[in-house]
């Protein structure tokens, strides 16, 4: 029996499978018994959202955590995040079909499309995790369905086009080369003026209000390890997916003076991705999931000589997607932060004054500030951070008690926190290693011992 | 059917190649050091029916996860032989079958049976196959068939039986051994070869291409899974530690690469390589030439290990041989001497002999001396007698204490999984080369290793003479003979700073 797609019945199920994909590590992450937001940004979006002093400082200023603050106004709860999340993305997915009808394409080939999208970890990331790119992205989305709209329309994607500077550098980047590739294709007037409007605008927010090239702080990445999701990336993309990418590419081949724009475009964003900044690949996904799809489309469409081979290798995609995905998903679902390490936070924002400082590993600094309320000795948008990395590193490793010492007090360091990441292999993996061993001297106390997580103060 | 002359000349082949195998393979009752990770698998799978994927054993307790079907093979034979003596004959009865596949596709190739003889010859006889697969009961004398066989089959598809028979291969070899991504990457390289220059692909080819690269993607993701999270990119290198990478991922030279893959092989595959690649359209040749291009690619870029690397090349380039040899004696018969064409292959015949088999024969030599020496037995055998759970010895030996001495060793060849694999083999390089006694016992009990071998390998490993933190009170030497064993008694009392 064929089942015909039409246009209602594609909203529906994609509908129905974004909401199910990006709940999936939520519900997975919830009936563990982990009830803390996942990632470590989370946290900083939340810190920002629940606290007006600092969201408007400039360097932190981003209209996704303004509207988190706005609902935060409404009713105070972390769930707006998540709620945001997920909202924002069904609205891309929604969106994302709606600028896909534009191009000449089959209902099913569309359909594909949105569903390798959505089977996606960059899309599940961006739309699980708080984080901007979920505004930045519905922003993108949006913006290039009202450019497809004829005449002077198109204007109504200013109101949306002002609020894209106020991100970081890499996104207004990839929104002026959108309207310039549009423009290039189109040659239309409006989109001209408006491109010129966009980057003029950019330039003077950045004179204003200077914002970051990319919000995380470019630390250093193995290629092949963010770039596939199977290899641990975090933003990357499935094998299956890859592969299907790459089929569509070679098979699309042939009507090149269509897409000749998408080809540099690939190199650019890969090369970005490889030097600069691995966030790169959130924009990359809807070009790669574009190209999967045409590439699964034109393994179902082809006359096989062996109709068993066909519909073989075909289950063989899909069930790897699957399988992909649901090791992303459950992988994801146990990330960072858990219980145990809400818990010593909360106890330490409890158990300890104001301006005190507190030292641990890059990285867990959003969480200490954003959970215990404190001040961390490392803060990522420091501008002496590389400084301070050298600091800690010494802190961390030496086994010198007067060197440590001297350093703590140099930095009025107060506390020290520990999880069970840093011990198993994070940091240290030896019990006498560097400032484990250092602690057995009296000027050390440990006040928080609980499930692996430990608070030492330093007197 | 009536045996024809070349049918006879090749069973003598056969014969020949696995007569000369089995000759070495039994000149030691022993195996090479790897070979006793296989041994143990083999004798799990005959006594559970699984294969012995949480390792008690090996680094102290592991988790070890790959494609087994070369261990069931091997288990199913043990079901009628010991184990031991199915590890001597059947990978070798195995890899001889290779002349008879390699004779199948120079035939196709040059339908020239004198030709396809001597691809068959030179396949049996190059000489890190040839060394590297007598007694190491390695799954590549499984792969290695298959692989040209698959070839093979994709050379015949216009019969329903070899296309079925090259899906069943495909699956079998993934099942088999990740060194299979050789021949998908060559696949790949076909396709793209053929596109560029426009030659003519069979229909089946392309979707058996696809489906090939798939199953392979699939397979290998499900065995593999863990270790690309757990490792990244260092997977390609095995997880090896820094130290130990530079002695299996080592550069090769051109004379190397001669020496192993023969000089035959490697001038007249080469100079087929060139005449062909962009110039003459020859898809069967160029299938090979796919085969061998990437696999040169990866053993630049030290990718892959250059024992498996040359096998392979060594392999494709025998297969592209009988091609030259054709187009020299069609040569010859136009000009002066075609009167001297029947000496060309004597001459041939004699070359080969001096330049393959011969070396063949030597590293064959050279490599039984590696094996595990009846010393080494010994050692093993009298640890399995004695209390205590864990022995440190050197890399190579880890294997031999889990199997023949049963019991857990600190560290072995076998990287996959292990989170710790650099500061692992650091420590047990201090241990073996420190003065200090206190180092040396923290790290002894960091590990609760109870006896420490020091064997010829430890010193040429770690450049020791002797166990120097040694003493008589609690680091004491328990075996004597050509290899030294001492036990740990000592334990290190940690004070307040």
């Amino acid at each position: 029996m064929k089942i015909k797609l039409t246009e209602r019945k594609i909203v529906l199920f994609i509908f129905i499978l974004t909401v199910m994909v990006l709940l999936s590590p939520l519900a997975l992450r919830y009936f563990s018994g982990n009830t803390t937001l996942m990632g470590t940004e989370s946290y900083l979006h939340l810190k920002l959202a629940s606290n007006p002093d600092v969201l408007f400082q400039p360097r932190f200023f981003t209209p996704y955590d303004l509207i988190l603050f706005g609902l935060n106004s409404l009713i105070q709860s972390n769930v707006w995040a998540l709620i945001l999340s997920i909202a924002l993305g069904i609205g891309t997915v929604l969106l994302f079909n709606n600028f896909l009808r534009k191009f000449d394409l089959t209902n099913e080939q569309r359909f594909f499309i949105l569903v390798f999208l959505i089977l996606s970890p960059a899309f599940i990331y961006a739309f699980v995790f708080a984080n901007q790119y979920s505004l930045v992205v519905f922003l993108l989305i949006l913006i290039a369905n009202l450019l497809s709209v004829k005449g002077h329309l198109k204007y109504l994607t200013i109101p949306f086009l002002l609020f894209i500077p106020f991100f970081d550098v890499l996104t207004s980047l990839v929104t002026f080369g959108g309207l310039l590739i549009y423009w290039l294709l189109k040659k239309e007037k409006a989109v001209f003026y408006l491109g010129i409007g966009f980057l003029g605008l950019v330039v003077l927010i950045q004179i204003l209000f200077p914002q970051p090239l990319t919000y995380e702080p470019i630390l250093g990445h193995s290629f092949f390890e963010e770039f596939f999701s199977d290899l641990g990336g975090l933003k990357g993309l499935s094998l299956f997916h890859l592969f299907l990418a790459v089929v569509g590419l070679i098979t699309t081949w042939k009507e090149r003076k269509i897409y000749y724009f998408v080809y540099p475009t690939i190199i650019f964003l890969i090369l970005f991705f490889a030097f600069v900044n691995e966030n790169i690949v959130i924009y990359l996904n809807f070009i790669l999931a574009f190209f999967a799809g045409q590439g699964l489309m034109w393994l179902w469409k082809r006359k096989w000589k062996l109709n068993f081979l066909k519909n073989l290798s075909i289950l063989l995609i899909l069930i790897g997607l699957v399988l992909s995905i649901g090791s992303y998903v459950t992988q994801i679902s146990q990330s960072q932060p858990n219980d145990p390490t809400k818990e010593s936070l909360l106890w330490l924002r409890d158990n300890s004054r104001p301006h005190e400082i507190v030292f641990s590993y890059q990285g867990k600094e959003f969480w200490i500030e954003s959970i215990a309320e404190r001040e961390s000795f490392l803060d990522a948008y420091d501008q002496g951070y590389k400084n301070k990395l050298k600091i800690a590193d010494d802190i961390l490793y030496s086994r010198d008690l007067k060197l440590t010492t001297q350093l703590l007090e140099d930095n009025k360091i107060k506390y020290i926190w520990i999880d069970l990441e840093m011990v198993g292999g994070q940091v240290w993996k030896d019990e006498d290693e560097g400032l484990l061993f250092l602690f057995r001297n009296p000027r050390f106390k440990n006040i928080y011992n609980k499930k692996g997580v430990e608070i030492w103060e330093f007197n | 059917m009536k045996l024809k002359y070349y049918h006879w000349i090749l069973i003598a082949l056969l014969i020949l190649t696995l007569g000369s195998r089995l000759f070495f393979a039994f000149q030691t009752p022993y195996f090479d050091h790897d070979a006793y990770f296989n041994l143990r698998q083999i004798e799990h799978i005959k006594e559970t029916g699984l294969p012995l994927y949480e390792d008690d054993l090996s680094y102290g307790g592991r988790t070890n996860y790959f494609p087994p079907f070369f261990h069931y093979v091997l288990a199913f034979f043990s079901l009628f032989l010991p184990v031991t003596l199915v590890g001597k004959i059947i990978p070798n009865l195995m890899v001889s079958f290779l002349t008879l596949i390699v004779f199948l596709i120079a035939k196709k190739i040059t339908k020239d049976n004198n030709a396809a003889l001597f691809a068959a010859f030179i396949s049996g006889f190059i000489p890190v196959l040839f060394a590297e697969t007598i007694n190491s009961v390695s799954e590549l004398t499984l792969v290695i068939p298959l692989v040209f066989l698959a070839l093979y089959y994709l050379m015949n598809l216009q019969q329903k039986k070899f296309l079925y028979g090259y899906l069943i291969i495909i699956v079998i070899l993934s099942l088999t051994h990740a060194s299979t991504f050789l021949l998908i990457l060559g696949l790949i390289f076909y396709l793209i070869f053929s596109e560029v220059e426009i030659i003519k692909r069979n229909r089946n080819e392309t979707e058996l291409i696809l489906f090939s690269t798939l199953i392979f993607i699939w397979i290998q993701t499900l065995f593999y899974k863990k270790a690309f999270l757990m490792h990244g990119i260092s997977l390609v290198w095995k997880n090896m530690p820094a130290d130990i990478i530079a002695s299996h991922f080592s550069e090769i030279t051109i004379l190397g690469t001669i020496i192993q893959v023969g000089w035959l092989p490697f001038f007249y595959g080469v100079y087929l390589m060139f005449k062909y690649i962009f110039k003459e359209k020859n898809k069967y040749i160029y299938t090979y030439i796919s085969l061998a291009l990437p696999v040169v690619i990866l053993l630049w870029l030290k990718w892959i290990e250059p024992s498996l690397g040359l096998i392979f090349l060594g392999v494709t380039l025998s297969v592209l041989f009988p091609e030259f040899y054709v187009i020299t004696v069609n040569y010859i018969k136009k000009t002066k001497f075609s009167k001297f064409k029947y000496i060309f292959p004597v001459l041939l015949t004699i070359t080969f002999v001096a330049t393959s088999f011969l070396p063949a024969v030597f590293l064959a030599g050279l490599q039984l001396e590696r094996t595990v020496t009846e010393p080494e037995i010994q050692a093993m055998a009298w640890l399995e007698e004695q209390e205590g759970d864990v022995v440190l010895g050197a890399l190579e030996e880890g294997f031999l204490i889990n199997f023949l001495a049963q019991k857990e060793n600190v560290f072995d060849d076998n990287f996959l999984l292990i989170e710790n694999s650099e500061e692992i083999a650091n420590d047990v390089k201090t241990i073996y080369t420190t003065n200090s006694r206190i180092e040396a016992v923290e790290l002894l009990n960091k590990y609760k290793v109870d006896y420490i071998v020091v064997s010829d390998k430890v010193k040429e490993d770690y450049q020791i003479k002797k166990l120097y933190f040694r003493d008589e009170d609690c680091i004491r030497k328990e075996y004597k003979g050509e290899i030294e064993i001492y036990k740990n008694n000592c334990e290190v009392k940690t004070m307040v700073i």
